[in-house]
This record gives C-alpha cells, structure tokens and sequence, in this order.
C-alpha cells in the first residue's frame, strides 16, 4: 500500500456527499446495505411531494454505492488500481439492485433515458479503463448509477 | 331556397367558428379561488398537459383551465399558508393512464413559495420572485422567468429553458438541454448526463459555479466573485467557459485525450496521454478547474 492509494482512499471517503434518508425507504436496499458499515448521522428529509416524494429512493440508492464505494476503498490490495477496482465494485453493486427491479426499461416516460444513462455508464466505464487515475470519473459513474436507480424506482412504482 | 341555404350556411360557420375557438384541452372547466398568504406555499401537481403560473399582488390563488377528460378530480386543499392543487387520477394511476391531458392555469402571489411537479405536462412559469421555486418534471419541457431567491429545477427527458434573477440555483436533466440566463450572483449547479448545458450570467459574479455533464457540451459566460470558484467536468463533452478580461483566479485545466486552450497559454502535452495546464490570471483570487476525458476545454477571457 503507498501513499497514494492511501491519498486516494480519503479522496474517495471525500466522495461521501449524500445524506440518508429519515426512515427506511427501500427495504430491499436496507437489507443489502444490511452487512455494511454503519451509515451517516441521519438529517431530516425535507417534506416531499407528487413525484418528488421519489427522490428519497435516489438517496437510498446513492447511500448504497457510496457506502459500498469507502466500504470497498478500505479493502484494496495495494498492486490494483483503486479506481477501476471501485467503478467495478460500482457495478456490481448497481446491477445487483437493478435485478430487483423489472420492467422499468418499457415505460414509455423513462425508457430511453434509462437507456442514456446506460450508455453514459459505458462510456465512463470505458474512460476509466483508458484513465484509470480520473477521481473525477469516478464520482460521474457514481452520479450516472445513482439517477439510474432513482429514475428505474420511479418507473417501476407509476 | 335561397334563403335556406344562406341559413344553412351561416350555421356552419357558426359552428366551425365555434370549434376554432375550443381549446386544445377539452373537458371540464375549472374555476377555483382560494385565499393566500402572500408569502404561502403553492404545491402543485399535474401528470400531463400543461401547467401554467403566472403572479400577481393579490394574497390569492385563482386557477383556471380545464380538467382532461378521465381525470377522477381536480383536488384543492389547505389553508391560507399551505395550499395544494393536485389532478387527481382514479385508482392511483401516477401515469395518467388514457386520462386526457389538464390544463391547468394559475395565478399566485408574487411572492409565492412554489413546488411543482410534472410527468409529462409542460410547465410554464412567469412573473414569480418567491424565497424558492421548485419544479420537477420527466419529460415535460420547463420554462421558467422570474425572480425567486433560490431555485431547483429538475427534468429527465424534457429541457430546462430558465431565466432567473437569483442567488442560488440547481438545475438537472439527463437528456434535456439545460439553459440559464440571468442575473445570478450566488451559488449555481448544473448537471445533465447527454444534454447540453449554456449558461449565461448578466452582469453579476457569481460565487460558485459547478457545472458537470457526461456527453453533453458546457458552455458558460459569467463573471467570478472575489474568492469565486468553478469546478466544471465532461466525459465527452466539449466546454466553453467565458471569463471578463479582468478575471482574477487560479486557473487549471486537464484532459485525457481532448484539446486544452485558454487566452494567454501554451498547452504543454504530456509525455503519456493527456494534456494540463495552471495559470493565473491577475492576482489569482479566485479557483478555476476544468476536467474532461476525451472533450475538448477553452478558457476565454473577453
């Protein structure tokens, strides 16, 4: 391990913006995130409405791979590259909450830009491949699951 | 005879004059007043159709319009504080099902707070200078000018056309183009996933800026405060950050395999992959960065 994996470990932790929700929102999720480190000090959640009341599924979700992100930060061989080893572990942990969910890709408000947020994950996944010291694509893999997830929960619940 | 046919005649017309005069959205009027504070809260919510707001300095919402065919029910409630104006749908069909599309047409107080939200209705917002202005939509296209404190305004598919005089704002799509203008001096993000993002600030600075995109391109004119910041990101996106001549700020740019420029600046490559660059412009006050993969970068001062 040297000092710039370890550098880059507290960048990564920086990552870490989101805040959780006040209850348990997605219990699915909870049960994934159930084998992980504790979460954050909760703050309030802001009194939601129409179809924002789902922005809180988006929050639960980002929890979930930012988590998972420092999670696996923590547990890196020092040879790996630490980034590409994260947007794999991203991945992973996306398609596994992604599983749970059917049918979003076929509704008509939400389908094609779940298709561009599948084809931006792929394109920044390849980026990374090519840059693997890009922090910064990191955190827009993370961004690109995390409104994924948040909009496939919406179309799975209209 | 003749006088059969003219009579005849003028019916039809009558009648094709009347059909002209109907409005895109058929069904049943709406004709609502409810008392308002004029610093209350609005919420308002309409699947699809149109939303349309507009203020004036009365403490009193009045809504117009007409309820889509298949609507269960146009619902107002609350109190003089808190009011809420939603279009019901039977059996909690969040889509609208094959219900008809709303029309819904309201006039706040100015200084209103408003939350709206939309699946495919349009929303078209004008006049408002509220503490918050909150609008989400999916594919419905936003248009709003006005000139609340703060605003936050999403949309998936549908595009972002803003013109605000405001101090913070947050805009995202992911496929929509996001385009702001206005008298901005606080804090601003945006952030789309395709979409492209212009921003145009008139005569302010602005304090901070972070404007990110996977694939879209980025284009900004504005000033930076004393001790401003600007942090902007693409993957594929090309960015164009315009700065006044008299810009004062530590500027830094970095690329995989895109092109860098900036006024006053010879890009040096590296030996590998990628290009970078760091200069200062007057005493370096403020903090620029810019980072892209495979997009191109240009710093302008003008």
């Amino acid at each position: 391990m040297n000092q710039n994996d370890e550098s880059l470990r507290w960048k990564l932790r920086g990552l870490r913006q989101d805040q959780p929700p006040k209850r348990d929102l997605w219990p699915d999720i909870s049960a994934r995130i159930a084998a992980l480190p504790p979460r954050q000090a909760e703050e309030p959640v802001q009194r939601l409405s129409g179809v924002r009341r789902f922005a809180p599924w988006a929050m639960a979700a980002s929890l979930v791979l930012t988590v998972g992100l420092a999670w696996q930060a923590t547990r890196v061989a020092p040879q790996d590259p630490v980034i590409p080893r994260e947007a794999a572990s991203l991945t992973r942990d996306y398609q596994g909450a992604l599983a749970q969910m059917q049918g979003a890709e076929a509704h008509p408000e939400f389908g094609v830009a779940l298709q561009e947020l599948d084809r931006s994950a792929a394109q920044i996944r390849a980026a990374i491949e090519h840059d693997p010291n890009a922090t910064f694509l990191l955190e827009r893999l993370r961004r690109t699951y995390a409104k994924r997830l948040a909009l496939t929960q919406r179309a799975v619940m209209s | 005879m003749r006088a059969h046919s003219s009579s005849l005649m003028s019916t039809s017309l009558l009648f094709l004059s009347l059909l002209a005069a109907l409005p895109a959205f058929a069904g049943t009027p709406i004709n609502e007043s409810r008392q308002l504070d004029a610093r209350g809260r609005v919420e308002i919510s309409n699947v699809k159709g149109r939303i349309q707001v507009r203020a004036w300095d009365k403490p009193e919402v009045k809504i117009t319009g007409t309820l889509g065919d298949g609507v269960e029910r146009l619902r107002v409630e609350g109190d003089s504080e808190n009011l809420s104006v939603v279009v019901e749908y039977p059996q909690n069909n969040w889509g609208g099902g094959k219900a008809g599309p709303t029309d819904l047409q309201l006039m706040v107080p100015l200084r209103a707070e408003l939350d709206i939200s939309s699946v495919a209705a349009d929303v078209d917002v004008e006049g408002v200078a509220s503490g918050e202005l909150s609008i989400d939509a999916v594919s419905g296209s936003v248009k709003a000018v006005g000139a609340p404190r703060s605003a936050d305004i999403n949309s998936v598919s549908g595009s972002l056309d803003l013109v605000l005089n405001s101090a913070d704002v947050e805009a995202q799509t992911v496929s929509g183009d996001l385009k702001l203008r206005g008298r901005l001096n606080g804090d601003v993000s945006a952030e789309t996933v395709s979409g492209g993002i212009e921003i145009a600030v008139n005569n302010e600075r602005l304090r901070e800026l972070s404007a990110n995109t996977v694939s879209g391109s980025i284009r900004v004119n504005t000033g930076l405060a004393q001790r401003g910041e600007i942090r902007m990101e693409t993957v594929s996106g090309d960015v164009l950050l315009i700065l006044p001549k008299n810009l004062s700020a530590q500027v830094r740019g970095e690329t995989f395999s895109g092109d860098l420029r900036a006024t006053g600046v010879t890009i040096e490559k590296r030996r590998g992959p990628g290009a970078s660059f760091q200069t200062r412009y007057g005493s370096g006050e403020g903090d620029v960065r810019i980072e892209t993969f495979s997009g191109s970068a240009e710093v302008r001062l003008e």
